[in-house]
């Protein structure tokens, strides 16, 4: 009888499991913008247009002439306000066509180099960049303010940007995104780890994603 | 539903009998055969004595006018305002988007696996009740399928498939026009469920919710209002059959 009753409980915790199973209906939601910065950032790369996201306006580098929108805009700032701006829209274009990752002296570490040249920002404009691994995509680190090779009508910059090498297997390659932070409104951040873009104040983040190969020598 | 009309009425009519036995010569055959391929509107007279004909409350077909007539207004506006070509007009644009949010909304939450086929025989079977709205044919259905793999919303491999996000964003013209459109849609049934039918129970819910908020906490605001909504959702969200509704919650938080 005990073990009849037993089995009846079994029974019904089975069948109980099997109807909440079966409840599996899902939901969804559409709309006109992202709803997380990760969606922006791909809409971004995806239609190489510009996003808004909160405060922060997510654009992929290097557009091309005809995919460039005149979308966002530079804040004004009492700063700025009493210099002509430059009349197109902000940009930036990177040059990491040959760019290989070297890696550091008994580190699980390697580092390549991002020259990026910006256009289009007021004279008072900090640059910062921003890169996380992918995939999961994991936090952004924000690296210390990159060496400047330009001049004040022509500004270019050479940006160091470390990545962590996965230490399971000799890695040859290394997916990383990376942001290129313009600061106008707020000073620009400083070194450190961010969940989201957003976090660090700035007015734009350039993104673009990168395979990079990894230069022999990385564990 | 002119049409729908003719065709269960069993006799064989044709346009011209049944405009002028049926309706009493009260239209024109050729516009009776416009009207019912969604090409004019009919004039309320003409919709009250369908009712009757139907032996149903006027009120629930007037309102059905009057939404597309609303929506037919709307769309012309919004071309205007999109630039968007002329191809691009028409109430059925509303279709597609209607059609993305059935197809993500037949996946489960969970993002576990079931047969492409039985997702695509589900998110196609269009309840009797929004036959008017949606007429789903392959190329609409194999664009919605293209559109949320390009995407990447879903996943599909050996005969399956999976979610692999909730949220769908309109990114070139044509996809927000048909987005607004739906929108529009939705809204407006909202609206005339209060408005023109307000004695029967449409079991819509329409509410405005005011208050004043300082400047730099509305971002938290409406973020934490997308969160309760999404998680509502989930929480409801049931496998669709003959005793669910495809629920809709459109929200709007805006300042004023």
């Amino acid at each position: 009888m005990q073990v009849r009753r037993h089995l009846w409980r079994i029974a019904n915790v089975l069948i109980l499991g099997a109807l909440l199973a079966a409840c599996t209906g899902g939901s969804g939601s559409s709309g006109f913008d992202a709803i997380s910065e990760d969606a922006a950032i791909t809409q971004a790369l995806d239609t190489q247009q510009c996003v808004q996201f909160e405060a922060l306006q997510i654009c992929p580098t290097d557009e091309s002439l005809e995919a460039r929108t005149p979308t966002p805009e530079v804040p004004q700032t009492p700063a700025a306000s009493g210099t002509p701006h430059p009349p197109h829209k902000p940009q930036i274009d990177t040059g990491h066509g040959d760019a290989s990752c070297v890696p550091a002296l008994g580190g699980s570490q390697c580092s390549f180099m991002l020259p990026f040249a910006p256009g289009g920002f007021p004279a008072n404009a900090d640059f910062r960049v921003a890169a996380r691994r992918l995939p999961p995509p994991s936090l952004w680190s924000i690296f210390p303010a990159p060496a400047s090779t330009g001049t004040d009508a022509a500004p270019s910059f050479d940006a160091t940007v470390p990545v962590q090498v996965p230490g399971s297997a000799p890695a040859t390659t290394v997916a990383v995104q990376v942001a290129i932070l313009a600061f106008i409104s707020h000073p620009a951040a400083a070194p450190g780890d961010v969940k989201e873009l957003s976090d660090s104040g700035a007015d734009f983040a350039f993104v673009t994603q990168l395979t990079i190969p990894v230069a022999a020598g990385v564990p | 539903m002119f049409y729908e009309t003719r065709v269960l009425m069993g006799r064989d009519f044709t346009l011209r009998r049944f405009a002028s036995e049926v309706l009493g010569g009260s239209v024109d055959p050729v516009m009776l055969g416009y009207i019912e391929k969604g090409q004019r509107f009919p004039s309320e007279a003409l919709v009250r004595r369908l009712a009757a004909i139907r032996k149903e409350d006027p009120h629930a077909l007037l309102a059905l006018l009057w939404r597309d007539r609303i929506l037919y207004a709307f769309g012309k506006e919004l071309r205007r305002v999109l630039h968007a070509p002329r191809g691009a007009a028409g109430i059925e644009d509303a279709d597609l988007a209607v059609l993305v949010s059935r197809a993500i909304a037949t996946l489960p939450d969970d993002g576990s696996w079931i047969p492409v086929r039985r997702w695509r025989r589900q998110f196609r079977a269009v309840p009797p009740r929004q036959a008017r709205t949606v007429v789903v044919n392959d190329a609409l259905a194999g664009r919605v399928e293209e559109t949320l793999r390009e995407r990447q919303l879903i996943e599909v491999r050996a005969g399956k498939v999976r979610r692999r996000g909730h949220h769908f964003v309109a990114t070139d013209v044509k996809e927000r026009h048909a987005l607004a459109l739906e929108f529009c849609t939705l809204f407006a049934k909202g609206l005339l469920d209060k408005l023109a039918l307000a004695e029967v129970d449409t079991g819509t819910y329409l509410r405005n919710h005011y208050l004043n908020i300082e400047s730099a906490r509305l971002p938290e605001f409406q973020k934490r209002l997308d969160a309760a909504l999404r998680q509502l959702a989930k929480e409801f969200a049931a496998d669709a059959g003959p005793h669910t509704h495809f629920l809709n919650v459109l929200v709007t938080s805006t300042t004023y």
